[in-house]
């Protein structure tokens, strides 16, 4: 069994008092697609957060690549439902954004973002400004800014839920073969949706999570062949399966 | 002119009664117990007006030093309040409470302060001048800044954190943009305030005799006292040509720019850019790139200043300075306190009983004016409410009309009623008009326009009209916003007083009865401390009485009951 990149033992979480997750376990192994998947409520998004180092766990522990996470976790890079891009810059300049904090200069950042935004299909609108593009192009900036940082594992938080459904499911594909891609290092992502249908299509094990408080129900592995066909019959079992675990 | 917004209104604490002892304090720390002797210089302006482009400048020069300190003072006090929960409580209920009080009120006090920390000279003046347009600019300004940080989408805000940004970058980068649009509405508000004060600044100099400070405002003032009214035309035409240039090539290229870091990212609300800027950005290609290059600069500036400070407060050996600095002002404020105790609990001279009857004098000026403003603006805005094309032929009349410091026409006023022998109570309740009009128009112009275009159908479907449609649709839709209009209109006219009630020209002082005279003569006439602290203490607490009593319970209940997205 090869290392796992990101390691969580018992995670638990509070707010005021309130527990919202409880005893989280599991692990991410390089290489695969994790998804988490559970009704809302259910502490995914934090789960995520966690992982990210953007909110501290309340008890348990969370170690990234071996080591005890206690900040940012520098693995990690994270990718919006709502995209987050700065309106202010254009599609390139946010990009660029994770270098220029780093301060890369300003041509060679600036070279590395156009290049991923090729890469995610976008040549020719590294000069555009993010209310220019549609939606979906916007994700496909918001996935090349994460990949900018060249993250061992891409965090990705139901990131097709504000896209239209033929825009989801392109850009779903878009994410499964990039995770591929030799022009991108990047091998590893968890997924955070609330459609299991999307969870079976992308991911090689899914964490079916229930709510109040938000634990792990079971973890499943979904042994299906790729390249997968969206609703095709051999998935079934494995949505019919995760329903029945998260209710 | 402030901006009210429901948040601000809900946000002031019981500050406000500490307010009134705090604000004896900067009384009393500036007079103490020394004798009141002000420079006198026989220095009289030079009418000829081929000075005019010069006096222009010294205006300016001012309205930019006041400006630049309203700015780093924006900048700091919100970054420090949307940044930690001290910083917001002692911040908010702070600027909350500076926004109402009459500042005009101040400018004596402002004037012997800084005129003893220059040693009497008229640089003295000078920063009085300056410090009084600061105090009209800075609040709201710091209340935009503390809002756009503050409404950071929190997405946003954890994208940044996750591409680890940090000092001058976050600032160019997160913060700073995230300012952009709110700074600059406020900054043109807080602009057109700031000429504003910085006539009434001139003219208080000037109508006095003791002291001269060169500009457009005591030029219209000198030539109406001298009764050169061609002069004073033309000082008032160089003021009107400054201010609508201004407009032009700051202003509106600004508020076209700052369009850019709004949040919605939908394209098609993005507005045109104003005739004059497409065409710099058309033909001078080395404008553009030079205002490119320009505005990168001062933004990276900017944000290494900013974060350098942000740095700063965040280490350790900051805390011990912050500690002795709040050590400092509370004893300040406790010796204050004292003194103005001390000068309260001494035997009231003889003139302090006027002070009542002097207040509710004042009081019902300000009522009639109110009652006046209402009377035309009510009608217009709702005329202007029935259809959205009225509003835009109407506004850029208005905006013209309303960008003209009234403090520059109190001159005019006050030779024209003198001319006509008129009651000096006409002029004082002119004066006062001028002073409040405007913020009851904007706001229930703004008001009108936004009527949902449904309900504009269905007053149209319904075939109201007339009082009818008044009562029924655009009073209840208006309602919030006249309230708001209402309080910053008060707000503007208790300032409007101070200079209104009593007026110098051609030599002479005329007055009426009334809290500003009584201030006037306390502090021209007599010098007297005593009088000037009850007298000043007495007003803000009857503004804040006022507000506090009257527009804040209003508000919040007109803010609930008539609102369309309820």
């Amino acid at each position: 069994m090869p290392e796992p990149l990101v390691s969580l033992v018992g995670v638990g979480k509070r707010y005021e008092g309130a527990e919202v997750l409880h005893e989280v376990s599991f692990d991410v192994l390089p290489g695969e697609t994790l998804a988490l998947v559970g009704p809302s409520g259910c502490g995914k998004s934090t789960l995520l957060r966690i992982i990210a180092g953007l909110i501290p766990a309340s008890s348990g522990e969370v170690r990234s690549e071996g080591y005890l996470l206690t900040g940012l976790n520098p693995a990690t890079a994270l990718v919006f439902q709502s995209f987050a891009l700065l309106p202010w810059l254009k599609a390139a300049e946010n990009v660029a954004l994770p270098l220029e904090a780093r301060g890369v200069p300003a041509v060679e950042r600036l070279r590395k973002a156009e290049r991923l935004l090729d890469v995610m299909g976008l040549r020719g609108h590294a000069r555009a400004y993010p209310r220019e593009l549609s939606g979906g192009m916007r994700q496909r900036v918001g996935v090349a800014r994460a990949l900018c940082q060249d993250p061992r594992v891409l965090l990705l938080d139901e990131p097709f839920s504000a896209l239209d459904v033929l825009t989801a499911q392109t850009l779903r594909d878009q994410v499964v073969d990039l995770l591929r891609d030799p022009a991108v290092s990047t091998r590893t992502a968890v997924l955070v949706t609330h459609s299991v249908e999307e969870a079976v299509y992308m991911a090689d094990r899914v964490v079916a999570m229930r709510s109040n408080p938000g634990r792990v129900a079971d973890v499943v592995t979904i042994d299906a062949p790729r390249p997968r066909r969206w609703g095709a019959p051999e998935l079934v079992p494995f949505v019919d399966r995760l329903y029945a675990l998260m209710t | 002119m402030r901006a009210w917004s429901a948040a601000r209104l809900r946000r002031a604490s019981a500050l406000d009664g500490l307010a009134v002892v705090a604000v004896a304090l900067v009384v009393l720390v500036v007079f103490l117990d020394e004798p009141h002797v002000l420079p006198r210089t026989s220095e009289t302006l030079n009418l000829w007006p081929a000075m005019l482009p010069l006096y222009a400048a010294y205006s300016l020069l001012r309205m930019l030093g006041a400006y630049a300190l309203s700015l780093g003072f924006a900048l700091g006090a919100g970054y420090w309040a949307s940044a930690s929960p001290t910083g917001r409580r002692l911040i908010l209920p702070a600027l909350d409470v500076l926004q109402a009080v009459p500042i005009l009120g101040f400018f004596p006090a402002a004037i012997f302060f800084f005129i003893r920390l220059f040693h009497g000279s008229p640089l003295g003046v000078e920063a009085a001048a300056v410090f009084l347009i600061f105090t009209s600019q800075a609040w709201n300004m710091a209340f935009s800044v503390y809002e756009s940080l503050t409404t950071i989408p929190e997405d946003l805000r954890t994208a940044a954190q996750v591409s680890r940004l940090s000092g001058v970058v976050r600032w160019r980068r997160l913060l700073l943009p995230a300012c952009v649009p709110r700074l600059v509405y406020n900054s043109m508000l807080s602009w057109a305030g700031g000429w504003y004060f910085l006539i009434a600044s001139e003219i208080i100099a000037v109508g006095r005799k003791s002291w001269v400070l060169p500009g457009l405002g005591s030029y219209i003032g000198e030539s109406i006292t001298l009764g050169r009214h061609g002069l004073a035309a033309a000082g008032l035409a160089s003021l009107v040509a400054v201010i609508v240039l201004l407009d032009l090539l700051v202003w509106s290229p600004l508020e076209w720019w700052s369009g850019r870091f709004r949040y919605e990212t939908s394209a098609a609300g993005e507005m045109t850019a104003p005739p004059l800027v497409r065409a710099l950005l058309r033909r001078a290609p080395l404008v553009r790139g030079g205002l490119a290059r320009g505005g990168r600069r001062v933004g990276e500036l900017v944000g290494r200043v900013a974060a350098a400070l942000s740095h700063a407060l965040s280490h350790q050996w900051i805390r011990p300075l912050l500690a002795l600095g709040a050590a400092g002002g509370l004893a300040a404020l406790v010796y204050g306190a004292v003194q103005t105790v001390d000068v309260l609990l001494r035997p009231p001279p003889p003139e302090a009983a006027q002070i009542p009857v002097a207040l509710l004098l004042s009081f019902l000026r300000l009522l009639l004016a109110y009652a006046i403003s209402l009377a035309w603006t009510i009608p217009l805005a709702c005329w202007v409410s029935r259809s959205a094309r009225r509003a835009g032929r109407l506004m850029p009349v208005v905006q013209v009309l309303a960008s003209v410091p009234a403090t520059a026409f109190f001159p005019v006023l006050v030779a024209l009623v003198l001319w006509l022998r008129l009651d000096l109570n006409v002029s004082a309740v002119a004066l006062v008009l001028t002073g409040m009009q405007w913020y009851l128009l904007f706001n229930l112009v703004a008001a009108a326009q936004a009527i949902p275009e449904d309900v504009r159908e269905l007053a149209r479907a319904t075939g109201a009209s007339g009082f009818f449609y008044l009562r029924r649709f655009f009073l209840p839709a208006a309602l919030p916003s006249l309230i708001t209009g209402s309080l910053t209109a008060w707000g503007g006219g208790w300032n409007a007083l101070v200079l209104s009630e009593s007026v110098t020209a051609a030599g002479r002082t005329w007055s009426v009865k009334g809290i500003g005279t009584l201030l006037d003569e306390a502090t021209y006439v007599k010098g007297d401390l005593q009088m000037i602290t009850l007298v000043i203490v007495s007003m803000v607490a009857a503004v804040l009485l006022l507000n506090r009593a009257v527009w804040r319970p209003l508000y919040a209940w007109a803010s609930v009951r008539y609102r369309f997205d309820a």
